[in-house]
């Protein structure tokens, strides 16, 4: 039993690349099943997934529209613009 | 066709579409750029265009959406078709767009980081606190910069916009698995250089 289950289990390298890649979300259920499983026994790979979403956090903060000063000016410009098309 | 383009149906800037856009219908356009601009111009400076360049860009865009209207199939929200233009605009713009370069460096990584059975023979080290610091943050926006052109913008549209993948491969006009290679390396490159920061830290 343990061997079949060593033998259907993804790698680590593999659980990475899924996790890094989206494709996550698109493989089969099954393999979603033991992705879930392979991550709440692996410690590494958990700490690879937690690290994944802190670098998302940061960049969806960091990239937000800003209200940065001027993007009024910018608007009418550009609808003064589209006015003229 | 009278689909709402906005992105959103319950929208309170109220129900605009691609004919209202075609009649130059008032409030249509301030509603477009209204509904657009922060996002477009968040891409642009994403891409890795400086502030002048990324409103030239945005400006730049509305104009060719509006052109060309008729090309518009709805098969993206309109915000993602629109990043889909100023993409392009962006890389023809700089000169030396960073495309992705040689993809040897990742390769080479991730054999360094696992055995040859696939498990870790380097485990990840760092941080992976639940809130965000500031420092992390910087490191992040920093390591950012270390992107290709391309896999910042796909970054931006998968993870800040949570847009799907069919429609990012639309605006983008890149493969499914094309746009898997490019979100993949993106995000080791990241973590690899988060990594780095956290190691580098004195403590």
């Amino acid at each position: 039993m343990m061997n079949l289950m060593a033998r259907l289990m993804p790698s680590c390298r593999e659980v990475t690349g899924l996790l890094a890649s989206g494709e996550l979300e698109s493989v089969p259920r099954m393999k979603r099943l033991l992705v879930r499983l392979h991550l709440s026994m692996c410690a590494h790979c958990s700490r690879f997934a937690r690290q994944l979403r802190v670098i998302s956090r940061a960049l969806r903060a960091a990239w937000v529209p800003s209200a940065a000063p001027g993007a009024d000016a910018l608007k009418s410009r550009i609808l003064e613009r589209l006015r003229s098309i | 066709m009278n689909a709402n383009i906005g992105g959103m149906p319950d929208q309170k800037t109220g129900e605009w579409s691609v004919a209202d856009l075609k009649a130059r219908r008032a409030g249509a356009l301030d509603a477009l750029v209204s509904e657009n601009l922060p996002t477009l111009l968040a891409g642009a400076l994403a891409i890795g265009l400086s502030r002048s360049d990324a409103e030239e860009v945005v400006q730049e865009t509305f104009v060719a959406f509006l052109s060309g209207l008729d090309r518009f199939e709805g098969r993206s929200s309109v915000r993602t078709y629109l990043f889909g233009i100023l993409y392009h605009k962006a890389s023809n713009l700089r000169a030396k767009a960073r495309r992705e370069e040689s993809h040897d460096d990742i390769e080479a990584v991730l054999d360094a980081r696992f055995d040859a059975a696939g498990m870790w023979a380097r485990p990840p080290r760092g941080p992976e606190a639940a809130a965000l610091d500031g420092e992390i943050r910087a490191w992040v926006e920093r390591c950012a910069e270390g992107l290709s052109d391309d896999q910042r913008a796909v970054f931006f549209l998968r993870e800040v916009e949570g847009e799907v993948p069919e429609a990012i491969c639309n605006a983008l006009r890149i493969s499914a698995t094309n746009l898997r290679v490019l979100l993949h390396r993106a995000k080791l490159k990241l973590r690899e250089c988060l990594e780095k920061n956290w190691e580098k830290k004195p403590r």
